[in-house]
């Protein structure tokens, strides 16, 4: 797990670095979470034995920290890896939402390149809410501009096609070949 | 479950986009200040966001911000940080408070180049009030009062001020307090 400080000591046992996590902002913040060396866990009332753990943005999933193991297959699709990492010689791992830039030799997180709402999108199925407002990129604005048969949105990297009386995506636009 | 949404989408993809992402574009607000710069380098340009910039870098999100994606960014300015509780700042510079620090910093982004003169038109159409997609677990809803424009329900809720800043990769408006996670 996490290499800083006591990375060997069970989160169990650990006591200086356990805390109630007291997040007020994240998915974290229902109260039973807890946090050690950069993860979340929380216990089974019952058995007190762990029974979710994971990495934190931020936590343990940060820059100079070693990619988890645990983590290994996930791979972002070359499509991310063009448009977010311009095809660069590093590798590239998406967590919760995020995308990192890693070093393929020793799996070192060099950095957060990406953030992503996380939504589902495909053609045929109706657009989230959340998209009102138009938002394609400004470098894109005179090829997808809000017509009447035809609204266009962008998201994660993506901009897509919607009909503006069905709200269903009509076409996932990638915006780099 | 994230390979399986991006199965979907890759099995729709139409190859329409020729155009380069470095081919810069116009400012498409004519009432926003274009900084000429991208939203990682046009924080520290603008007054009284001292603190913003200083957690994005803290959250190590400034790389995310000189890329080639677009983010709208509704930033608290210094005065709304300096009404937090006594501690909450610290934590969130802490090390242990970084997880959290991200997880705020969702709240205040969205995806795409929202600019003014889009967002006044989608509130005339829809009546005021219009939804926008974030990058936490739910959406922002913007709302029309007078002549301000205000994030969530409450009253005293986070007003934006305009005009915003316009970044090439981006669009960054001041806002008068934390935007919490229910707005």
């Amino acid at each position: 797990m996490a290499k800083k400080g006591n990375g060997c000591q069970p989160p169990g046992q650990a006591k200086k670095s356990n805390r109630d996590y007291l997040s007020r902002y994240s998915r974290f913040s229902d109260g039973d979470w807890r946090y050690y060396n950069g993860y979340a866990y929380r216990t089974d009332t019952g058995s007190n034995l762990i029974n979710s753990f994971l990495p934190l943005v931020g936590g343990a999933l940060f820059g100079a920290n070693k990619w988890p193991v645990a983590y290994q297959d996930y791979s972002v699709p070359q499509y991310y890896d063009r448009f977010y990492g311009r095809n660069d010689d590093y590798g590239y791992r998406y967590a919760d939402r995020t995308i990192f830039r890693v070093d393929p030799q020793d799996q070192t997180i060099e950095g957060i390149v990406a953030l992503l709402t996380g939504h589902d999108f495909g053609v045929g199925r109706r657009m989230p809410s959340g998209y009102d407002v138009y938002n394609v990129p400004s470098q894109y604005r005179d090829q997808y501009y809000d017509r009447p048969d035809a609204q266009y949105r962008y998201s994660d990297g993506y901009v897509y096609q919607v009909d503006p009386t069905t709200q269903l995506i009509a076409a996932a636009i990638q915006l780099i070949v | 479950m994230m390979q399986n949404r991006f199965l979907v989408a890759g099995a729709a993809i139409v190859l329409l986009a020729t155009t380069s992402a470095c081919d810069g574009g116009d400012n498409p607000d004519t009432n926003s200040v274009e900084t000429g710069q991208n939203i990682a380098s046009s924080l520290s340009g603008i007054d009284g966001m001292d603190t913003a910039s200083d957690l994005i870098k803290k959250a190590g999100l400034e790389q995310m911000l000189e890329g080639e994606a677009a983010y709208t960014l509704f930033l608290p300015t210094d005065q709304a940080f300096a009404t937090l509780p006594d501690g909450e700042l610290d934590w969130l510079r802490s090390d242990e408070g970084r997880p959290d620090l991200i997880a705020l910093l969702r709240q205040h982004m969205v995806p795409g180049t929202v600019v003014q003169e889009d967002l006044e038109a989608a509130l005339e159409s829809s009546g005021g009030t219009v939804s926008l997609a974030s990058l936490a677990d739910s959406p922002l809803a913007l709302r029309r009062e007078g002549n301000t424009i205000l994030i969530g329900s409450d009253a005293a809720g986070p007003q934006i001020s305009l005009p915003p800043h316009i970044a090439t990769n981006g669009v960054v408006y001041e806002v008068s307090a934390l935007i919490k996670p229910d707005s």
